[in-house]
């Protein structure tokens, strides 16, 4: 499936070809996958014609410069704007919404969209355990927090951001971007976009308001799960593809919906031998695992195994390409986040009939399942990292700092490969790295998160650093899914016991393979907090100078912290100094 | 030799088509972040005219523009017969812009030249074309039987 | 087949092209009273402001007649036509026999009477060594005077004022470049000429040149005195009949010419300067002295000449000049002298634009500031197209040749050329 590129074309038009291992690599080509279980069917999809993610993308390329650079507005009938960079015609929105102001917005339509996708989490899970859906295990604490939940939206007044140092509270509330109610926080930010006579740096400020809001409901939506379900332990998990059954039937569980549903879906198939896994989406909902199959840039690969019976779909980072996969497998598909629901306890028994029922009628549908797993220990929180050896390790000179490696795949780069070689130089310069959702997803597939490989991976300092905190660490820790705020409360933990500001650690966050907008609100609210931030693909803000330099210089003055937007090509290694760089700061 | 041609029913005015010829024709960059902020402005050499209509140079048979240009900085390529601008020698006289039948010659007073398609005389294929996410733009032979007869000198002027 | 073209600048050079592209072996032999081939007259003046060198003055390179196996006789004028012995006769007295002769000898200043024009400093400005002339002494003039309120003065004054030189510029009429511009459009111009610091009078005319071998100033006619070390004289251009005063060669303002550009007389042909056609705005014949006509008139001759049909609608005349970053284009009519015309003006802070229109067909036009596609109006105005229906479209900032199509579509007899028909992949049906 050769995609042929015409000369004289900018190295921006990366064309994607699937090739054997051992075959000569062009200096224009770029792999698709790091992940063999991934490659192992992609040969099929191109010779069946399969359209996948790959393909969509090279298909689309290249993309709208304008939407590229956040030249572009919807936001009304009179539009569709660009500001064009090389006519003077066209050059102000028809508002008058300058370049700026453009890319400004561009940035702001992202947090919004990503701090409403934690809020809408938290929402349906609280909804479902104020209407009794399930028993909590300590009820106590869940009506507490159910109680703080609803404080946060009138009027922001809640226990869990007050767990911030109070300097950076402080900080937040004198720029005013201490976020009070869903209202202020979140509804007023979204009509920053209607219009309106704003400069840039305030509409930043917005914008970062909005990605706090977002913040808290990640906390309050680890602490009511905690309460609701129960603790997590860190467990040796197997991922990849290699782990799905041949013989019994599977449901997988697609993004992330009620925690709830999960677990009913999980208790209505118990003893039934039927296999309940997942796709982004978190896999510990206590006494259950679900095991992570696979992460999001290729979802849409275990359908091609054949041994899916049935997936479970919510809304939030599943691909719509999955329905018509699924067809071809003759795999069941099942949305949750339909109109006329129904209870949970229905819903999931009705699921599990199903997903029998498809088994039975898949019988000769043909399974092929690659022989690739890796085992991993994932689920590592605040309760079984001890946060004061990290601290004395930092202060003492045994790792360089901490980096917190988030996003998930974007099919701009080759999948896992990003992730997995930051992470694996990180490690040899002795960077304590932690990791959470998909990018744990990524770094366990190729071993980093198996206590095994550890030393191999890791220079000196960090390896005596992990085998102190316990005895089955490995290179990278887990803190859990990127439902929870377990990197959060980690973060929180080490300032309290070392009694510093964010900004005073040597920390850096890093999104190598960033793509839902929730990543960019997860991005605005790390920075906000005091921890540089590195981001890529570049957010759509370049066509703005004026926005680029205010995510650099004055986020710094009002955070002590940048969040960098970087459009040079840049190879791996030259990306870690740079991180590393961030950290000796 | 081939043109460009239009199917006015696919064009979607999304202006990728000039977006890109003037990050890679126009720009000194080459690239998209740089070459939307430099100075002197990048200036696109395609233009969309009406309300769906990319408009190049029609390299005619009989170059109006070359017959006006008093220095000879119109140019033809008796390789391909290709109409360009030899930018080194270009006075911004605007005579050619005064002849040009379609109005394709842009005249620009930040570059201090006549700006015009050369239907991506160096490279091996036009961007335009290559862009257009519709695919409104062909490049097709020129109709049977038109040969240009103006005249070009037997080597490259 | 003998050619012999007399005339080595646009027009004799873009004879040569179109004689070459259909006959490649027969003899060409070219006269120029000039010693420097192929140098662009309308760059003279850039030349001038030092924005190119000598060298860049030439249109087509050096090798030009060596290429096109052209026997060149340059510095040679030549002084008679002799049509019944079919020879031409040089300075020196030899004579050259001829089976197709192309005139093409251009036009020279002409002469303005008033005293102490022979002084040194008094400069014409028509061809390479008066440009260089005011080149070489350009260090050391401080106040030049140009008198003349036309193109090529007004040029050369820009150039010398680019140059540092302080400039002033007297004319007669009410305003300058009163041949193509009208009062507002060259209020326009003088008013950024004037920013600049040259000083313009108008309705002025100089009486004296005073100084004693070298100028040292001029006497206006209201009496005051300007000193000033150098004077360009622009007061327009005569075509040089000379040559054929004892012929029966017909001359009008110039040597007439049919659609062909054949001469009344068979075998004679006639393109450039000094050619007087059928001028397409005006509805009458005439000379228009321009570069592109010069070469397009060229070229129809040279074709005829070779034995390929060609024919030639007519001139009109158009100019173009940008000063200070302000462009300005003109063409056809644009001093309304009469009735039966319409014109419509949109004057803004930075632009303006008129339209002549005469029984709906464009017949002139000027465009100051916002000149782009003004191509479009030319090809309008040479092709005749009645144009009523799209007055405010041309009108506009938003003028293109798409929205113009369905007009030419229902003038389709008049729009032949290949390139109106491959614009498209698909027939032209609907506008959107």
């Amino acid at each position: 499936m050769e995609i042929s590129k015409p000369k004289g074309l900018p190295y921006k038009f990366i064309c994607r070809v699937y090739h054997e291992k051992g075959e000569k690599e062009m200096d224009f080509v770029q792999r698709k996958t790091a992940d063999r279980a991934v490659d192992h069917f992609l040969k099929e999809a191109a010779e069946k014609e399969i359209p996948l993610v790959w393909d969509r993308y090279e298909g689309s390329l290249p993309q709208c410069g304008f939407c590229e650079t956040g030249l572009n507005c919807r936001d009304c009938l009179q539009g569709p704007c660009i500001s064009h960079p090389f006519k003077d015609q066209n050059k102000v929105g028809i508002c008058g919404k300058d370049k700026d102001i453009l890319g400004v917005h561009s940035f702001v339509r992202l947090v919004v969209q990503g701090a409403m996708g934690y809020l809408d989490q938290l929402a349906d899970f609280a909804k479902g355990v104020e209407t009794r859906e399930g028993s909590p295990k300590h009820k106590q604490e869940a009506v507490k927090i159910i109680k703080d939940i609803q404080s946060m939206l009138r009027d922001g007044d809640t226990d869990v951001m007050k767990k911030f140092p109070k300097a950076l509270i402080d900080g937040w509330k004198a720029t005013g971007i201490y976020p009070d109610g869903v209202a202020n926080a979140l509804f007023k930010v979204s009509q920053k976009l209607d219009g309106g006579i704003g400069d840039v740096e305030e509409t930043l400020l917005w914008a970062f308001k909005g990605a706090l809001m977002g913040c808290a409901a990640q906390m309050l939506q680890g602490r009511l799960k905690a309460a609701v379900l129960g603790d997590t332990a860190p467990t040796s998990v197997e991922v990849n593809l290699g782990v799905l059954p041949k013989d019994t039937p599977v449901i997988l569980l697609y993004g992330h919906f009620s925690p709830l549903l999960k677990q009913k879906i999980a208790d209505a198939a118990k003893g039934k031998k039927i296999k309940v896994m997942g796709v982004c989406t978190d896999p510990f909902i206590p006494p259950y695992i679900f095991v992570p199959v696979t992460n999001y840039g290729s979802q849409e690969i275990p359908l091609m195994t054949g041994a899916v019976d049935l997936i479970v779909t919510g809304d939030q980072c599943v691909n719509p390409s999955l329905a018509e996969l699924a067809k071809i497998w003759k795999t069941e598909v099942v949305p949750t986040e339909v109109l006329n629901r129904g209870d949970l306890s229905s819903f999931a028994k009705e699921i599990v009939e199903k997903a029998q029922e498809a088994f039975k009628d898949r019988s000769e549908v043909s399974r092929d399942i690659p022989n690739v797993k890796e085992s991993g220990v994932m689920g590592f929180s605040t309760k079984n990292i001890d946060g004061k050896k990290v601290v004395e390790a930092i202060q003492g000179g045994k790792i360089k700092g901490i980096a917190i490696l988030a996003g998930c795949n974007n099919v701009k780069f080759t999948q896992d490969q990003e992730i997995v070689s930051l992470a694996r130089e990180l490690l040899k310069k002795d960077v304590f790295c932690i990791s959470e959702g998909c990018a744990s997803v990524s770094l366990a597939k190729l071993g980093l998160l198996n206590p095994k490989q550890r030393d191999a991976n890791c220079g000196k300092g960090l390896s005596s650093l992990l085998s102190s905190l316990g005895k089955n660490i490995p290179a990278v820790v887990d803190l859990g899914s990127c439902e929870n705020s377990g990197v959060t409360d980690f973060l929180l933990s080490m300032a309290s016991v070392g009694k510093k500001q964010f900004k005073e650690f040597p920390i850096v966050a890093c999104f190598p393979e960033a793509n839902r907008t929730k990543a960019v609100a997860r991005a605005a609210w790390t920075v906000a907090m005091g921890i540089p931030t590195y981001f890529w693909p570049y957010l759509p803000v370049t066509g703005s100078p004026k926005t680029v330099e205010a995510l650099g210089k004055f986020c710094e003055e009002k955070f002590g912290a940048k969040l960098h937007v970087i459009t040079q090509k840049m190879e791996y290694k030259e990306k870690v100094d740079l991180l590393v760089k961030a950290l000796e700061r | 030799m081939k043109v460009i041609k239009v199917d006015p029913e696919k064009c979607t005015q999304c202006h990728t088509c000039d977006l890109w010829c003037g990050i890679e024709i126009g720009s000194v960059g080459k690239e998209l972040n740089e070459a939307i902020h430099e100075n002197p402005q990048p200036v696109p050499r395609v233009h969309i005219e009406g309300s769906n209509f990319p408009l190049h140079c029609r390299h005619c048979e009989v170059a109006p523009c070359i017959g006006a240009c008093p220095n000879g900085t119109m140019r033809r390529d008796p390789a391909t017969g290709l109409v360009y601008v030899y930018e080194p020698t270009c006075i911004a006289c605007w005579m050619c812009v005064m002849v040009c039948p379609f109005g394709i010659i842009a005249p620009s007073s930040s570059l201090h030249a006549a700006v015009k398609c050369d239907r991506c005389r160096n490279m091996e294929y036009p961007i335009c074309v290559d862009v257009c996410p519709t695919k409104a733009l062909v490049l097709e032979e020129r109709e049977e039987g038109a040969t240009w007869y103006g005249y070009a000198p037997s080597r490259s002027f | 087949m003998r050619y012999i073209i007399i005339g080595g600048s646009a027009a004799g050079i873009s004879a040569v092209e179109a004689i070459r592209s259909v006959d490649r072996t027969s003899p060409i032999e070219l006269f120029s009273s000039e010693g420097t081939p192929f140098y662009s007259r309308v760059l003279l003046s850039y030349y001038i402001a030092g924005a190119i060198t000598k060298d860049e003055l030439h249109f087509r390179p050096l090798e030009f007649f060596s290429e096109n196996k052209v026997t060149a006789h340059l510095g040679q004028r030549v002084e008679r036509v002799l049509p019944d012995s079919k020879t031409i006769r040089t300075e020196d007295g030899r004579e050259y026999p001829y089976d197709k002769l192309l005139i093409a000898t251009g036009s020279s200043p002409k002469i303005l009477d008033i005293p102490g024009k022979d002084k040194k400093g008094v400069v014409v400005m028509r061809n390479i060594d008066h440009a260089q002339e005011i080149v070489n002494r350009v260090e050391e003039i401080k106040t030049a005077c140009v008198l003349g309120g036309g193109l090529i003065g007004l040029r050369t004054g820009y150039a010398l004022s680019v140059r540092g030189v302080r400039v002033k510029i007297i004319v007669k009429s009410s305003h300058v470049l009163s041949q193509m511009l009208d009062r507002e459009s060259a209020e326009m111009i003088q008013g950024t000429m004037r920013e600049h610091g040259i000083d313009i009078r108008t309705g002025r005319d100089a009486v004296e040149i005073v100084g004693k071998e070298s100028v040292e100033g001029i006497i206006l006619d209201d009496g005051e005195r300007i000193n000033c070390q150098l004077i360009i004289i622009g007061k327009g251009v005569q075509p040089n009949v000379d040559l054929i005063s004892s012929t029966q060669i017909k001359v009008n303002e110039g040597i007439v010419a049919d659609e062909t550009m054949r001469t009344n007389l068979p075998d004679i042909y006639v393109a450039g300067d000094v050619a007087e056609t059928y001028d397409l705005s005006t509805g009458r014949m005439g000379v228009n002295a321009i570069w592109p006509c010069a070469f397009e008139q060229g070229r129809v001759a040279g074709l005829n000449m070779a034995g390929k049909k060609a024919k030639y609608n007519g001139s009109f005349r158009m100019n173009s000049l940008d000063f200070y970053g302000l462009p300005v284009i003109s063409m056809g009519i644009t001093r309304i002298d009469g009735n039966g015309f319409q014109q419509v003006q949109r004057k803004t802070k930075n632009t303006y634009r008129k339209l002549v229109l005469k029984d709906g067909c464009i017949v002139g036009a000027i465009l100051v500031g916002q000149v782009q596609k003004a191509g479009v109006l030319a090809t309008l105005l040479k092709k005749r197209v009645n144009v009523s229906d799209y007055v405010p479209f041309l009108m506009s900032n938003k003028i293109n040749f798409a929205d113009l199509l369905p007009l030419m579509k229902d003038n389709k007899e008049k729009f032949t050329e290949v390139e109106y028909r491959e614009l498209s992949q698909r027939p032209l049906a609907s506008k959107r």
